[in-house]
């Protein structure tokens, strides 16, 4: 003979699946199904709840599966491609330095120097600037670093960045000293973490790039906390 | 001894064999079975070992299910298509996090659940984000208990409910709105609501059982 609690507690059980109880009401059946053993009428309830998900079924666009696949790539082409790479000269995909001859590394080596030494600085060896992350460990990237892109122009760039909940976003920012914030691109990053953005902006003295989370298509001012943060200095 | 089990399902609904992997095809039916258990363990362990090609097939067999679920939550295809990218691509990055079960049910709950979030963020603007947000732990779904669910029998199902039972049901689940919500909503007693959506799940239970989809 089922007693007026265990009534109680199957009729609520029916309920469960769908989500709808009271917390207290949801605690009492989880401990009393997990203290009776029993899950049948929460995975009878979980059946009907996949059927109304499979009642509304509906085939998503064709594009959207070749940009799911797109970024879904297999980890043999993206480790060979990570996106934090150095500046890579032409000379040395065609001939390692070593093997040429001395004098032609030499003079190389003066023209560079030159080069470097009065207007081409940057276009070679560009300038970077170290981005402090300040989000706990494990939702910190695992490399970023701000690249003086061009003249007028940043990149941030990161490995190992957290995907983000579907809605989400992240946003980078470049703040003058004094001023407020000017929203710089949204982005997201590829299945393996890698990312990308560049700013409108050049490396101007007393700059700040941040990054947040925003929602969707963006903000014109940050609504969350930046937790990467770049001094232009 | 489980002394709960719905009293007019339990004997209906006793374990069953394990299922095979074609569905009979039942009168009404125009859809294929979705969700073949043991082909999506198989592919989930290849995407765990970073082939593309499951991924891709993963994709095929429940993308319907997961858009279909997003769009019906938020109401917009664009969103719905950005859901659908997200979980897809969350199960690429972490395959880890779906532990065994019925993957086509697990992933229709991470499809609501990432829905009723930009649907609750969408209101609460100043909530701080989930990042990064951890996809929902399996629920030890049973393999013996879901079974050949076709689409169509499953609308024919749901049709067959009185309105006042199937609405309680879908704006729970597909609102996301607690009982006492519902009932605020449809201006009737909280126990009015749930005594209908009682007996809306289990005749719901007997019209799938009666076209073989449990």
């Amino acid at each position: 003979m089922m007693g007026e609690r265990d009534q109680a507690m199957r009729e609520l059980a029916e309920l469960y699946p769908l989500g709808g109880l009271d917390p207290e009401e949801r605690a009492a059946v989880e401990a009393y199904l997990a203290s009776e053993g029993c899950r049948d009428a929460i995975k009878r309830g979980r059946m009907i709840a996949y059927a109304l998900g499979e009642s509304v079924a509906q085939e998503p666009p064709r594009e959207l599966r070749a940009r799911v696949l797109a970024a879904a790539q297999p980890p043999s082409v993206s480790a060979q491609a990570p996106v934090v790479t150095a500046p890579t000269r032409r000379a040395d995909i065609i001939t390692p330095w070593w093997t040429r001859p001395a004098w032609l590394a030499a003079a190389a080596a003066v023209v560079v120097v030159i080069f470097a030494a009065t207007f081409a600085h940057q276009w070679f060896w560009p300038r970077t600037w170290a981005v402090a992350c300040s989000a706990a460990p494990a939702s910190c990237p695992s490399a970023t670093r701000v690249v003086a892109s061009s003249g007028n122009q940043l990149r941030f760039e990161a490995q190992g960045m957290a995907p983000l909940p579907a809605g989400k976003v992240y946003q980078a920012w470049y703040i003058r000293a004094g001023a407020k914030p000017t929203p710089a691109p949204t982005f997201s990053p590829d299945a393996n973490g890698n990312a990308t953005v560049t700013l409108p902006v050049g490396a101007e003295k007393g700059l700040t790039v941040a990054i947040t989370v925003e929602p969707q298509g963006g903000s014109q001012a940050p609504t969350t906390k930046p937790f990467l943060v770049a001094s232009i200095n | 001894m489980c002394t709960i089990a719905p009293l007019a399902l339990a004997s209906r609904f006793g374990r069953r064999p394990p299922l095979a992997l074609s569905a009979p095809g039942g009168a009404g039916s125009t859809s294929e079975p979705r969700a073949s258990m043991s082909e999506d363990a198989a592919l989930i362990a290849r995407v765990r070992s970073r082939d593309s090609a499951a991924f891709a097939q993963l994709y095929d067999r429940h993308a319907a299910l997961v858009f279909g679920v997003a769009r019906r939550v938020l109401g917009d295809a664009t969103q719905a298509e950005d859901v659908t990218q997200s979980v897809f691509l969350q199960i690429w990055a972490r395959p880890e996090t779906f532990q065994g079960g019925n993957f086509a049910a697990w992933v229709a709950t991470v499809a609501r659940n990432a829905s009723l979030d930009i649907v609750r963020s969408a209101a609460v603007r100043t909530r701080e984000p989930e990042m990064p947000v951890d996809l929902p732990a399996n629920t030890d779904l049973d393999d013996e208990v879901f079974g050949r669910v076709r689409a169509a029998a499953v609308i024919d199902a749901l049709r067959a409910l009185p309105s006042d039972q199937r609405e309680p049901i879908e704006r729970a689940y597909f609102e996301g709105l607690s009982y006492r919500e519902v009932a605020e909503k449809l201006n009737t007693p909280l126990g009015t609501i749930k005594s209908r959506i009682r007996s809306g799940m289990r005749r719901l239970m007997d019209v799938l059982s009666e076209v073989g989809a449990t």
